[in-house]
């Protein structure tokens, strides 16, 4: 079991980088880099203390989209604990770095991540799409609060009415 | 170098699910391969931030029908964390009793699959035999066979009778019964032993690389459990109490991972009869009427390893952001480290949920060197299958489980 408490082992090993650390209840520690240090401070996180990469978070905040990464520290000499890297991407150019590159457990959710808010990750291994259609129109973003709730122009679903020439003996 | 792709998805008619597997293979060894999903994509968390806090539970239920109350249980801690509240004694014992009877009837059902996708169908008629126990203890416990509808931040809807906690109880032991048969009687065989060790290895950094979670990781040697690590409801006094024990072995193969499982049956039989002996008297709802601003995480460790939960809160009636993992999502890259090398036909088992056409085919007919054709009867069949079996028997030497065995 660990001596240190986690938060002092962040603080002096990220010291610089951070912009606002705190420990609100037992086992969650919440803390904010800026978006040049985040590959940084998941680098530490995730090799030097034995974090986890249990997912990340996208939320669309009037400043940018805040992004999340919630770790689970699993390292045998520190304490069993969640740590959440909060970075932010702002608007109107929604830039970050990529996690991904660091290591690849981020790929699939910073693929996600660009999909559903448009958030460009920067030097990211693999930028396809991972949950949307390939036809998905460009610019439209599901997770945005801007996202129209019906009626999206330039989006036509494909007629399924009409059958395939091949299939039209079935009918 | 002459490279084949095999496309296998995203529909087929033996897939559980819409998948695309992309193989890329060179003679019968696969070089490469890309998984592609989305074909089922709900958008459950853009329709979560529209419901009100009581309706998430009903619609984060219906995710999975298998995980119906791992993904409830990790979005009532998210919530419970953001009000800064506990369930009451009752209920924190009444949860886990519905959880571990979901992971045993999920590890019994993956087992029956897994059987069926190797051609060994016994296993999965026994495994689905007594999958029926399992089935049946939950519909006396909650009043459903799936989809329980118990979990609701700050408690439970309902009770536990104590007529259901006595036809648990018995049927608990009947299912440990035939838990420990498989461990003997699968495990021992020396056509698993052929099939599946030293198939699809995720070795430990891989685990880690990918933040592989669940029975697919901890076969690696990677020792974590959300229910051990970060303790709540009554999961934490009774690992303190030595009750049960997360299942970590070090092989890493198909073989661990199906071994894995099968401790863990044993461990969630442990635990649901330690909380129904245990079960204290009381309340079961602490009465959550709002729930404040904040943001919380809840995670809680499904039969597929960690489901994970991030809610955040403006004060409203509903969650401005929900963001569920499913421990799927971390365990499907591993593909990339596990299926080349591989053999074609060992990566419907080392993905578990593919197409079994791959893995075997029932021969009835037989056309020998001459042209001949002979029908054979199901006698012959199982003569055929004895012999072969006893041959392989007498190749492999001594098989056994002690290994394993000595876990129990």
């Amino acid at each position: 079991m660990a001596d240190r408490a986690m938060i002092d082992v962040l603080k002096e090993k990220l010291g610089s980088i951070i912009n606002d650390i705190s420990q609100p209840r037992k086992r969650r520690i919440y803390l904010s880099v800026d978006r040049e240090n985040v590959q940084e401070a998941a680098r530490v996180i995730f090799y030097d203390l034995g974090g986890r990469l249990c997912t990340a978070s996208g939320i669309d905040t009037m400043p940018g989209v805040e992004i999340i990464y919630h770790f689970f520290i699993e390292h045998p000499d520190y304490e069993k604990i969640m740590v959440n890297l909060k970075t932010l991407a702002p608007k109107p150019d929604l830039i970050t770095k990529s996690v991904g590159a660091v290591f690849k457990a981020a790929e699939w959710i910073e693929r996600e991540i660009t999909e559903m808010f448009g958030v460009t990750f920067e030097g990211h291994p693999d930028p396809r799409k991972l949950l949307l259609a390939d036809d998905w129109p460009e610019g439209l973003y599901p997770l945005r609060s801007d996202y129209p709730q019906k009626d999206v122009e330039g989006f036509e679903p494909q007629d399924v009415d009409e059958p395939h020439p091949d299939a039209t003996h079935l009918l | 170098m002459k490279e084949t792709i095999i496309p296998i998805g995203p529909f087929h008619p033996l897939l559980e699910e819409p998948e695309l597997f992309t193989l890329k293979v060179d003679g019968d060894t696969v070089i490469d391969v890309d998984v592609r999903i989305g074909w089922n994509h709900r958008g459950i968390e853009k329709l979560s931030q529209g419901l009100t806090w009581d309706q998430v539970p009903f619609l984060i239920e219906r995710i999975c029908g298998i995980c119906s109350t791992s993904h409830p249980y990790a979005c009532v801690l998210a919530m419970e964390e953001i009000c800064d509240i506990e369930a009451p004694p009752r209920a924190q014992y009444i949860r886990p009793v519905v959880a571990e009877l979901e992971r045993i009837h999920s590890h019994l059902l993956w087992l029956g699959l897994a059987g069926h996708f190797i051609g060994y169908n016994t296993v999965f008629m026994w495994a689905w035999k007594y999958r029926e126990l399992t089935l049946d203890s939950l519909e006396q416990l909650t009043g459903n066979r799936n989809h329980y509808a118990m979990f609701k931040a700050g408690g439970v809807r309902r009770d536990f009778s104590q007529k259901a906690m006595d036809f648990t109880m018995k049927a608990m032991d009947e299912t440990e019964k035939a838990t420990k048969m498989f461990l003997g009687a699968v495990l021992d065989d020396p056509v698993m032993h052929k099939r599946l060790k030293g198939v699809g290895v995720l070795t430990y950094e891989d685990a880690i690389q990918y933040s592989a979670v669940g029975p697919t990781s901890r076969p690696s040697g990677v020792d974590h459990d959300a229910r051990r690590d970060d303790p709540f409801d009554a999961y934490g006094i009774s690992h303190d109490k030595g009750v049960w024990k997360a299942i970590v072995l070090q092989d890493g193969d198909v073989f661990a991972k199906a071994a894995c499982r099968i401790l863990e049956i044993l461990e969630s039989i442990k635990i649901i009869r330690w909380c129904i002996e245990n079960i204290p008297d009381g309340e079961i709802d602490a009465g959550v009427k709002e729930i404040p601003a904040g943001e919380g995480c809840g995670h809680y460790e499904a039969p597929r390893g960690e489901v994970f939960h991030y809610m955040r809160s403006d004060g409203s009636n509903f969650p401005i952001r929900h963001k569920v993992r499913a421990p799927t999502y971390n365990n499907l890259p591993t593909y990339k480290a596990t299926c080349p090398g591989a053999h074609i036909a060992d990566v419907a088992l080392i993905t578990a949920s593919i197409d079994p056409c791959y893995c075997c085919t029932e021969r009835v007919g037989v056309v020998d060197k001459l042209g001949t054709k002979h029908i054979l009867t199901q006698d012959d069949l199982t003569k055929l299958s004895v012999k072969k079996t006893n041959e392989i028997r007498r190749k492999l030497g001594k098989t056994t489980y002690d290994p394993y065995a000595k876990m129990i």
